[in-house]
């Protein structure tokens, strides 16, 4: 187990083993001792020990623990879950996520506890509305979170940037500018957060105006057009017209097999009797109140994603006024986080309930309808679906990695410091290059190993060993 | 399988809810609004606040009886509960609202949003519970009466503030009858559209001076002595509305202003001192006294006093959700004190507590404040809410556009006694009433209206309400009647609750 006992998810010296504490927190250590803290963990894992990879101590098979995950997910959906991941190296590395975990399980950590995202690729941070309408940048998939040390979400992204890189041709000089830029952005952060009053981190937020400014003077204009254009689109009305037909003088989601399956009416009564009646009781009382204004008019099981494909996901049609007033949830299936088989259990009964809390943990502001509920034994939470989300464009982001990497560096160190410690993160970094090239040389490194369990799983597509469809 | 029962909720067309709200008028038809008249057997005023004070703390009665007797308006501004039941006894149209219960202007005002915008909203939930909309209407167009009296305006300015509270009210409710359902929730009023508004505001007095100006000319060539006068008046009189326009926008921006710096660093070098290198809060009898002073008054041993507190801070805790409790955790406790705050609320249980987050330069001040059963119980049905902090923390959230993260509630030592929890200066700030000009409270008359109808829209039924109260001004008019002459209530109630101060028959301790 790395870390430790004597760590706690805050990244604090005394314990509270995940769980809220039965007594009051002790007082806070000093600076000085917290700072004490971050360079002692060098002693668990040195910062240059960061670039080690080392293929043979991975202790498990890359293709058996992409397998392994297909247990919980939907049969006749596992071999769209392949094809998409066999599509390329980038496409695997995303649906990759639990061998990574048991990879980076399997190396030294400095044993820093944050609430993780588990799951910090770059195309996982993104824009959508928060709860008082302005448009935030932020991490935006918690499908995998659990506290953890927090180098892994650091050295996830840091790999994701070469194997986009790579996917996108871009020269290898050009992806280790992208992954310098990006750690030393976190690391930058990390620092202003140490001298930061605690509030002050808590509310600290990157607007949508905020992210164009990272962007050279001459592509602001691009990306603010594109992100006006997709902010207008995606929000329940636009994803109304695009996705509902009327049947009846009812607007029914429009079916898409496989993507698109309509549920039967005893599915569908099961999704609102059961899944959705807990759902509505894990919202807050006036979002509850607000819930009830909707009533729910048809659902669909929907396929989304890379690596999530299979895990059961329904899109839900709501209404509340006659007409011109909808509004979409989208219910996703959650299993236990890829860490957990390497850190320990969440401490949460529900998946679901796991994914909402760290979502709340990390972003700092979170859609008003996120919530979690069982359905036939299986957890779920629920957020709305296109509140304003932009997912960033690769062909957009591509050409401007470095810049992008800046954005998505400093926003994870912000998530970070919310239930981590900055001292004792900053106190481990330390003010060299050191940490940052070490992070550099694992990313490359990474991003090979990825090419090769990458080409595992195509051969064993071609060798038939494993089934595959395009959907 | 376990399938949960689910619980029915109506959802009636468009058509049935515009019907409903017709429907409202045969039960209370929008004159019957007008009109003010005690009953013979109308509570004796003093009487009721007499008996508010029974659970008060007794050195505390005669701050709050002081404060009460500066004017008539502070005097409304203490007397929800006689107002509560003078309502009750006034015609409602049966639709039903979250109510803030005691909707007066002063409980409007700016606070800092999670996401650190400057909001304008309603800021007092102590008396909330689920009523008729139109209790909350009459409170705050009465307050606007009684606001304007207390300034010293003209009667037509008075009613033209009234007046625009109701009308504005009415507009908003119509334009939320239109709106999507999330767009309702999602609507607010922030800092930069407040100070838009007002500039347009602004703009358009200005516009009236230009207008005034042209007139003045094409009168000179008229040559009309007459006219010529009448005309140099009109000027005069549009040029003092600009200043007049102009310092309003002075004082708002300066309000905005002060209320960014109203943090808990600013509290912490108003409220405290360093002794041994330690923050504690400073003592200032009667109105803030530190735990350690007081320990004797709620029977514990200074020695108690600090367990109690930890208790009570960790029940809190569990009242939030789950990242802000997390969040909390990373602070402190340093001291507390028992700290007087408000008008009407003065006598019961309110304390604030000092944390400590990665040092002494990061403190944080939590507000803590009795929650008794609201005034409106006594009339309506009861709470669903057996806990009152509970009760003012869920209403406060059904009706603001946007909340503090650190809402909450605990019971007391007396666990007969409900507390709630809140930040005790996030950027808050309000408006100097006093200090207002008729252009200025017209102005602000105008946001109340516009956001009182907008926390009614979260929970009531913006479409039913909005049909009831129909296109014409008649509503409007029938509300400024009661409120005029409700104003004429609240100033013999003040009257006798003087005299009964004089009398000796209460006492009162001014300028405290």
């Amino acid at each position: 187990m790395p870390g430790g006992r004597d760590q706690s998810p805050d990244g604090r010296a005394h314990s509270r083993d995940g769980r809220p504490p039965a007594a009051l927190p002790d007082l806070p250590a000093t600076d000085v001792e917290r700072r004490a803290g971050g360079r002692a963990a060098r002693k668990r894992a040195g910062r240059g020990t960061l670039g080690d990879w080392a293929e043979g101590d991975r202790g498990h098979d890359a293709l058996k623990t992409i397998l392994a995950q297909n247990q919980i997910r939907v049969p006749e959906l596992v071999p769209i879950r392949h094809q998409r991941m066999a599509a390329s190296p980038w496409n695997y590395y995303r649906g990759a996520a639990a061998v990574m975990a048991a990879d980076l399980a399997s190396q030294p950590s400095s044993g820093l506890m944050v609430q993780l995202c588990g799951d910090a690729h770059v195309l996982n941070f993104g824009l959508w509305a928060t709860p008082e309408r302005n448009l935030g940048f932020d991490l935006r998939d918690f499908d995998e979170t659990l506290p953890g040390p927090f180098e892994w979400d650091v050295k996830r992204f840091a790999a994701s940037l070469v194997v986009a890189a790579r996917e996108n041709r871009l020269k290898p000089a050009r992806a280790d500018a992208a992954v310098a830029a990006g750690v030393e952005a976190y690391r930058a952060r990390m620092r202003r957060y140490t001298t930061m009053p605690e509030l002050d981190i808590w509310y600290d937020a990157i607007h949508a105006d905020r992210l164009v400014n990272y962007f050279e003077p001459a592509d602001r204009g691009r990306v603010s057009i594109h992100i006006e254009k997709k902010r207008a689109r995606r929000t329940s009305r636009g994803a109304f017209a695009k996705l509902t037909t009327m049947a009846n003088g009812r607007p029914r989601i429009t079916p898409d097999p496989p993507l698109r399956v309509t549920l039967s009416d005893e599915e569908q009564a099961d999704l609102v009797g059961e899944l959705l009646a807990s759902y509505r009781l894990t919202l807050a009382e006036d979002r509850r109140s607000l819930f009830d204004r909707f009533t729910e008019v048809d659902a669909v099981r929907q396929v989304v994603g890379v690596g999530s494909v299979g895990m059961r996901v329904y899109l839900v049609l709501l209404e509340g006024r006659t007409g011109a007033d909808p509004l979409f949830l989208q219910v996703k299936q959650a299993g236990p986080s890829v860490y957990e088989a390497h850190i320990q259990p969440s401490r949460h009964a529900s998946h679901g309930e796991r994914v909402v809390s760290g979502k709340r943990m990390i972003q700092s502001a979170t859609d008003i309808f996120v919530g979690w509920g069982p359905l036939h034994g299986r957890d779920y939470y629920v957020r709305q679906f296109r509140d304003m989300k932009i997912i960033p464009a690769t062909d957009l982001i591509a050409p401007r990695l470095a810049e992008f990497a800046t954005a998505c560096g400093e926003t994870l160190a912000r998530a970070h410091a919310r239930t981590g410690d900055p001292v004792a993160i900053d106190g481990y970094m330390g003010k060299g290059p050191k940490f940052t090239a070490a992070i550099g040389r694992f990313a490359h490194l990474y991003a090979d190993q990825n090419d090769r369990d990458h080409a595992q799983l195509v051969s064993a597509i071609a060798a038939g060993a494993v089934e595959a469809r395009p959907g | 399988m376990a399938v949960q029962k689910v619980q029915k909720i109506a959802h009636p067309s468009i058509d049935d809810r515009k019907a409903k709200g017709l429907e409202a008028r045969d039960r209370a038809s929008l004159s019957s609004h007008t009109k003010w008249a005690p009953a013979a057997d109308r509570p004796d005023p003093v009487a009721l606040l007499v008996e508010q004070d029974a659970t008060r703390e007794p050195d505390l009665v005669p701050v709050r009886h002081g404060r009460m007797a500066v004017s008539p308006f502070t005097f409304y501004r203490g007397a929800a509960k006689i107002m509560a039941a003078d309502l009750a006894e006034t015609p409602v149209a049966g639709l039903d609202a979250q109510l803030c219960g005691d909707a007066h202007l002063s409980n409007f005002g700016l606070f800092a949003s999670p996401e650190r915008i400057l909001l304008f909203d309603l800021n007092d939930f102590d008396e909330t519970l689920p009523g008729p909309f139109e209790y909350d209407v009459k409170r705050m167009a009465a307050s606007f009466a009684i606001a304007g009296r207390n300034n010293g305006f003209s009667e037509a300015d008075t009613h033209a503030a009234t007046l625009k509270s109701v009308q504005s009210y009415r507009e908003a409710m119509a334009s939320f009858a239109q709106m999507g359902t999330m767009d309702i929730w999602y609507a607010h009023l922030d800092e930069n559209e407040l100070m838009t508004s007002i500039r347009a505001t602004v703009a358009g007095t200005a516009k009236q001076e230009k207008t005034a100006k042209k007139q003045e000319k094409a009168d000179k060539q008229a040559r009309a002595t007459k006219k010529e006068q009448k005309a140099a008046k009109r000027e005069k009189v549009a040029r003092e509305d600009e200043k007049a326009a102009k310092t309003a926008e002075k004082r708002a921006a300066k309000t905005a202003e002060k209320a960014h710096t109203r943090d808990s660093l600013q509290a912490l070098s108003k409220l405290a001192e360093q002794v041994d290198g330690q923050y504690r809060i400073v003592s200032q009898p009667p109105i803030i006294v530190p735990a350690r002073d007081l320990a004797a008054t709620y029977g514990l041993s200074p020695d108690d006093v600090v367990p109690v507190l930890h208790d009570q801070f960790r029940a809190y805790r569990a009242t939030l959700q789950d990242d802000r409790r997390k969040l909390l955790e990373r602070f402190q406790f340093v001291d507390a004190a028992r700290k007087v705050v408000g008008v009407g609320s003065v006598g019961t249980r309110a304390f604030i507590i000092l944390l400590e987050g990665r040092d002494a330069q990061d403190p944080l001040f939590l507000q803590i404040k009795e929650a008794t059963a609201s005034v409106l119980e006594a009339h309506l049905p009861r709470s669903r809410y057996r806990q009152h902090g509970e009760r003012v923390v869920q209403g406060q959230r059904m009706m603001q556009a946007s909340s503090d993260i650190y809402l909450g509630w605990t019971k007391g030592l007396d666990v007969r006694r409900h507390f709630y929890w809140r930040q005790l200066r996030d950027m808050k700030g309000s408006v100097l009433v006093d200090s207002l000009q008729p252009l200025g409270l017209n102005f602000y008359a105008g946001i109340c209206g516009w956001t009182l109808a907008r926390a009614h829209a979260r929970s009531g039924d913006p479409v039913a309400m909005a049909e009831y109260l129909g296109d014409s001004d008649e509503f409007d008019t029938s509300i400024t009647d009661f409120s005029e002459r409700y104003a004429d209530q609240n100033e013999r109630d003040y009257q006798e609750f003087v005299t009964a101060i004089k009398s000796g028959k209460l006492e009162a301790v001014e300028g405290v």
